[in-house]
């Protein structure tokens, strides 16, 4: 990030040096600057944006700058939210801080609230204090970026519902219902996904599952298209100097969307911790398709089973290695599908030799 | 006719080089998951990234990449472009890449100037020139440890790149220790 030049011309009752805060979306900036009757009497702070070149572009009287938002906009210390030109354009409540893993809490409390996450603007100093821990260090945002939700206040216009993060959520949350809602469909899971398909031993317990995707605040989803965190830091594995966007944007192009999810986290005891492909989340019927509940399926058995893809697909009687692991994916689709299972179910064999698309993964959207 | 300064035509065409290789990789990357039918296998992906372009670049400048080494970790882009056809990712671990591609072979190409005649060598004092040996011999080590943590690595792409590495290490430590064997003999 390059140092700002601050504002050459005065600003009519300027009491004190005007100080940058923040840079937004567009690479301007946003400070204080104190106002009253003579230099170094200050009576009121404003709040102003500002270009590199130190052009002042708005004012806002008693406010201060706290968040950067992905829309080009800020929200003030107040709790308003202005848009690019400093225009108030809504009210937050009682704002809390944003931790790094995008879960809100109020300062001086131990407890998650509820709270939607907001979009960061991606600059480099997006949030008062530079990064989410207030220690003054310029990091651009997000290392873990949240999926776009049409609760976000800080869209202007507000999305459409659902956001990829609500369909994915829908997913999850029926998922969690599926895996025991009539003892047809438990009998095949417990028989056809949770023990070994091919030595017919090795068993998960199906309710330990459904405990694990309950775990803490419920499971971590972020936009690893636009997630900085590097793949070390996220727990994936992998060459540990890449970051997760860097991943993702190599794979998928504008219209192939070849890593759809990665589950980083194989932990069974910690919240499942996946990063979507935003544009390869269905928003048919509000995300609860049944694509969606399978590919979080297979995500979620990465972090509760500890398997990568080849182990996975040897647990389940596919073919270990076999490169496309939509396999595993179409497998649990017809366990947690809409319509529980009926007869024999297909092999996972059966699947890759008659059942694969005929294409890689195209983007839905 | 003017005959070519080494010096500034091996750093050029290296770094033409690594431009080329930094867009083309992950545009081969992507037709060879294609041909595979590789979707949503991190392993895969683990095992082919960086593609064979970007592994022969990163192997013929593997002293580049050793001086890159403390960039190594800083992934963040700073420009990208991200196309049907290929990602053009530059973040300060590819300007480390670039900046040390520049470097290395501008000394390279001096060297082989002054061998031919072409450039008046800088006459150093005995001390600076065993500094520079050591220097230049402690490089050829590390850039032989550098190798061989990649070698261990899991990961194909890492190994094979260690493997260039490798031979750049013999060939550095084996110069500057025939250079310092015979400085110390010329100075006894």
């Amino acid at each position: 990030m390059s140092a700002p030049v601050p504002p050459s011309r005065n600003i009519p009752g300027q009491a004190s040096p005007i100080k940058p805060v923040l840079q937004a979306q567009d690479g301007t900036f946003i400070g204080t600057v104190g106002i009253g009757p003579s230099p170094g009497t200050v009576t009121q702070t404003n709040m102003i944006g500002f270009g590199g070149s130190g052009n002042v572009k708005w004012s806002v009287p008693n406010d201060y700058p706290q968040i950067a938002t992905a829309d080009g906009g800020v929200i003030g210390g107040s709790g308003i939210t202005y848009d690019a030109n400093g225009n108030a354009n809504g009210q937050l409540g009682n704002m809390p801080a944003q931790s790094w893993i995008g879960k809100g809490y109020q300062v001086g409390s131990v407890e998650s609230v509820a709270f939607v996450p907001i979009n960061l603007a991606t600059s480099f100093w997006a949030i008062y204090g530079g990064n989410r821990s207030s220690n003054n260090t310029a990091v651009q945002q997000d290392p873990f970026a949240q999926l776009d939700t049409c609760s976000d206040p800080t869209f202007h216009p507000p999305l459409i519902c659902p956001g990829p993060k609500d369909a994915i959520f829908h997913a999850w949350w029926n998922l969690k219902s599926r895996l025991s809602d009539s003892a047809t469909r438990k009998h095949y899971l417990d028989n056809y996904v949770f023990v070994n398909q091919a030595n017919g031993h090795t068993a998960y317990d199906r309710n330990a599952f459904v405990g694990y995707l309950g775990l803490g605040a419920g499971p971590e989803f972020y936009d690893g298209e636009r997630s900085t965190v590097k793949l070390s830091d996220a727990e994936c594995g992998g060459n540990p100097g890449w970051t997760v966007q860097h991943l993702f944007q190599t794979s998928n192009n504008q219209t192939v969307c070849d890593v759809a999810a990665a589950t980083c986290r194989l932990d069974p005891k910690q919240p499942q911790r996946t990063f979507f492909e935003p544009r390869a989340i269905s928003f048919d019927s509000q995300g609860v398709t049944d694509a969606n509940i399978a590919l979080e399926f297979h995500e979620a058995l990465h972090g509760f089973t500890q398997m990568d893809d080849p182990n996975l697909q040897s647990f389940l009687g596919c073919t270990s290695g076999f490169s496309d692991t939509r396999d595993i994916t179409i497998y649990l689709q017809q366990f947690v599908g809409q319509q529980p299972p009926n007869g024999t179910p297909m092999t996972c064999k059966y699947v890759e030799q008659h059942k694969m698309p005929g294409n890689n993964n195209q983007c839905v959207r | 006719m003017k005959r070519v300064s080494w010096k500034w035509f091996l750093p050029l065409v290296q770094l033409a080089l690594a431009s080329a290789c930094l867009v083309y990789g992950p545009h081969e990357y992507r037709v060879r998951a294609q041909l595979d039918r590789a979707v949503n296998n991190m392993e895969y992906t683990f095992q082919h990234l960086p593609a064979l372009a970007e592994r022969v670049s990163k192997g013929i400048n593997f002293p580049a990449l050793v001086l890159d080494y403390p960039f190594r970790q800083y992934d963040n882009a700073i420009y990208s472009r991200n196309s049907d056809y290929t990602l053009i990712w530059i973040s300060p671990k590819e300007i480390g890449f670039f900046a040390g591609i520049a470097a290395f072979w501008y000394w390279l190409g001096r060297k082989l100037d002054q061998s031919q005649g072409r450039s008046p060598g800088t006459t150093w004092s005995r001390k600076v020139r065993i500094a520079g040996l050591t220097f230049g011999l402690v490089f050829g080590i590390l850039t032989g440890a550098y190798a061989f943590q990649m070698i261990a690595s899991k990961w194909y792409p890492e190994r094979q790149i260690g493997v260039f590495g490798i031979v750049w290490s013999f060939t550095l430590t084996a110069y500057f220790a025939w250079r310092f064997t015979r400085e110390l003999s010329a100075g006894s």
